[in-house]
């Protein structure tokens, strides 16, 4: 089982349209698990009314979710933790120091894991989700420089702003997202 | 300073001296040609005394006459002698204003009187000339004192007529511009000199040497701004200036004496200089040729090496240190290479205390049995004491000086402070040079480093252990250092002369 902590701000708007994208589109039994929270986490909150819209439209289940805020024994326990901003990531280290090579931006871990595929999963890595996943980290450091020279922004907190940020923003986490599933999924040629 | 030096100096301001030999006798040169010629004419006069019969008579009369020849020139301009010719010649000007124009002179101890005219029109001045030499023998002979019979004592021959002038008397073009020459070569040093010292900061690598005698590892050239966010090694791997840093890592190849591992504690005198650029280009371009390197960022003033790599810095050193987390935990990893970065960690708020603590010393000696180089990017000397702290647990210190802002001063107060610690100095890398100089510094830098120190020594046993086995490494030969078309057009020894290779010139020097 490999576990994805996807940490936003307010954890109800960019945590949780990765989180629920990446179940909905992970394929089903992959044996991996996929949970969210904030760094000031709104928390007990449902998803973002524009957020859970885009997520129904997108495919995805908004529903039966609350805010949580970030613990460290969520970071502890995460294989994979996934973060929006530059600063969710000092957040999540700050939480747990050791957790600094299994975190990622959204877009730093979409674009390498672009580059592992491109390049070839090494024969010692299982050929599922799963066990990809989990071994990206160990996987990422001979790609940084490329991503570096790509430029991986932060995604931009949209929260209470107008539904056109909102689509935006959705898109690029829902391509981000679509990137890290490729790779994972992909079937070496 | 030797003439070396003073040559040095020039070449270093030759645009200024160019140009200040070229404004000023064309200056010369110019106003001369805009001058209006004038002509000068001579006519000589000889004063001798009538009457005089015996040789001591003439003896007498000549010293007479000599001591009487100030008044005779001085009455050449006199109205008593211009009147008659300004009347003669029909001038429109007064006696008074032809006398500034007419000069009389009476050459030392001679009697001879020379009446020189100056006019714009050469006839003109042979005219005056003439016609004032005449009035003055009237003039004479009527102002002379008269013997008993009644006859002037005096006697006045001309005995060179004014002769019309062929070539004007002014301006002297030729001597004008040889004076705009000596002028132009004087304000060209002065300026020279002037620049020299009031410029304070380290330029090039000839004022390096003035500075001290630790060697220097490596000239990198300025970046443009639209590279600055980039890593040369890593981004732009067949660029030049990746290249510079390679020429630096094979330089501190050589410094890695002996078999265990080596660390290199880079910092500067100032913030700003480059220190981090050079500590993450030095670390992947040893990592590149096959060295297990990692890389240390212990600014824990204001670290950078996480931002520029595009890693997360809340997690690591001052981690380790405080014991949050074990090395493994937050040591990553970065390139191609496998080269291992450390991050920082959180900004502590005493970073000397936790710098000279005993764990750090662990950490160093953890981080040496895993690797082969440890490089340390660490904080700047003048400002703090950490990197002094740090220079004693490390192999050798890399002191990086940005030539454009660092002042010599601060540079030579940053060495004197290492030696003073007992840190042993690696050398120097000279920063963001500019690139004529940097290309300037290819014909004499290298060859030029001062005297055998204890790095040339070392150097020395390292090319001592290196002849035994078969194959010598002569890595600055062997990489060709020039875009990797040129190189292919003039392989081998051609590769050498285009770009002396700093180690493989001090392995060329003759062993003294």
């Amino acid at each position: 089982m490999t576990r994805l902590l996807v940490v936003c701000t307010g954890n109800v708007c960019r945590s949780p349209a990765a989180e629920r994208l990446l179940a909905a589109r992970l394929p089903a039994g992959a044996g991996v698990t996929v949970a969210s929270a904030g760094t000031s986490a709104l928390v007990g909150q449902a998803i973002d009314p524009p957020v859970a819209e885009l997520l129904r439209l997108a495919g995805a289940d908004p529903t039966g979710f609350a805010a949580r805020q970030l613990q460290a024994d969520q970071v502890r326990t995460a294989d994979l933790v996934l973060v929006m901003e530059r600063g969710h990531r000092a957040a999540v280290v700050g939480a747990d120091p050791t957790a600094v090579r299994r975190t990622f931006l959204l877009a730093e871990l979409g674009a390498i894991a672009s580059l592992v595929a491109a390049a070839g999963w090494p024969a010692d890595v299982p050929a599922d989700p799963a066990a990809r996943l989990a071994a990206l980290p160990r996987l990422a450091g001979r790609h940084r420089p490329q991503v570096l020279r790509g430029g991986a922004p932060d995604v931009d907190d949209p929260f209470r702003q107008s539904r056109d940020v909102h689509r935006r923003t959705f898109a690029t986490v829902a391509d981000r997202v679509d990137d890290i599933v490729a790779a994972v999924t992909a079937t070496d040629g | 300073m030797g003439l070396r030096s003073h040559l040095e100096l020039l070449r270093r301001h030759v645009a200024a001296l160019v140009v200040s030999l070229v404004v000023f006798p064309s200056l010369a040169l110019g106003l001369s040609l805009l001058a209006t010629p004038t002509y000068t004419s001579t006519a000589e006069l000889f004063v001798s005394l009538e009457n005089s019969t015996t040789a001591s008579d003439l003896a007498q009369g000549a010293n007479y006459t000599q001591d009487q020849m100030a008044s005779y020139a001085t009455l050449v301009t006199t109205p008593a002698v211009l009147q008659p010719v300004v009347d003669e010649l029909g001038l429109t000007e007064s006696a008074r204003a032809l006398g500034r124009r007419v000069t009389a002179t009476a050459p030392n101890d001679t009697v001879v009187l020379q009446i020189s005219a100056t006019d714009p029109a050469p006839a003109a001045a042979a005219r005056i000339a003439q016609a004032v030499s005449e009035q003055l023998v009237e003039v004479m002979a009527d102002v002379a004192p008269t013997d008993s019979d009644g006859r002037a004592t005096v006697r006045v021959t001309q005995v060179t007529p004014a002769a019309v002038p062929l070539y004007p008397s002014s301006p002297n073009t030729l001597r004008n511009v040889a004076v705009g020459v000596l002028l132009g070569l004087a304000v060209g040093v002065l300026y020279a000199v002037a620049r020299e010292n009031l410029d304070t900061r380290v330029r090039d690598v000839g004022r390096l040497e003035s500075l001290t005698d630790a060697p220097l590892l490596g000239s990198i050239a300025a970046a443009p701004a639209s590279r600055s966010g980039l890593v040369p090694v890593a981004d732009e791997p067949r660029g030049t200036h990746a290249e510079m840093f390679r020429q630096l890592a094979t330089n501190v190849e050589f410094l890695r004496v002996g078999g265990g591992s080596t660390t290199l504690l880079v910092t500067s005198a100032l913030p700003g200089e480059g220190k981090s650029t050079v500590a993450v280009n030095l670390a992947l371009a040893l990592a590149e040729v096959g060295h297990r390197v990692v890389l240390v960022d212990a600014d824990l003033r204001r670290p950078t090496v996480a931002d520029r790599l595009g890693l997360e810095g809340a997690a690591g050193l001052s981690t380790v240190l405080l014991g949050r987390a074990g090395l493994a935990d937050v040591q990553q990893e970065w390139g191609a290479h496998g080269m291992h970065v450390l991050t920082s960690g959180a900004v502590p708020p005493n970073p000397v205390q936790l710098l000279s603590s005993a764990r750090m010393a662990e950490l160093l000696a953890e981080l040496g049995a895993h690797h082969d180089v440890v490089v340390i990017d660490a904080a700047p000397v003048l400002p703090v004491t950490d990197a002094l702290v740090l220079s004693r647990a490390v192999s050798g210190v890399v002191v990086v000086a940005d030539s454009s802002s660092v002042r010599r001063a601060q540079l030579a107060e940053t060495l004197e402070s290492l030696v003073r610690v007992d840190a042993r100095l690696f050398g120097v890398v000279l920063n963001k040079l500019p690139a004529r100089s940097q290309l300037a510094s290819h014909g004499y830098g290298y060859g030029a480093l001062p005297e055998p120190s204890r790095w040339r020594r070392s150097v020395d046993r390292i090319r001592r252990r290196r002849r035994r086995p078969a194959a010598p490494r002569t890595p600055a030969v062997q990489r060709p250092s020039v875009p990797a078309g040129r190189a292919a057009e003039a392989p081998g020894a051609a590769t050498e002369t285009v770009r002396p290779g700093g180690a493989a010139r001090l392995l060329d020097r003759p062993r003294t």
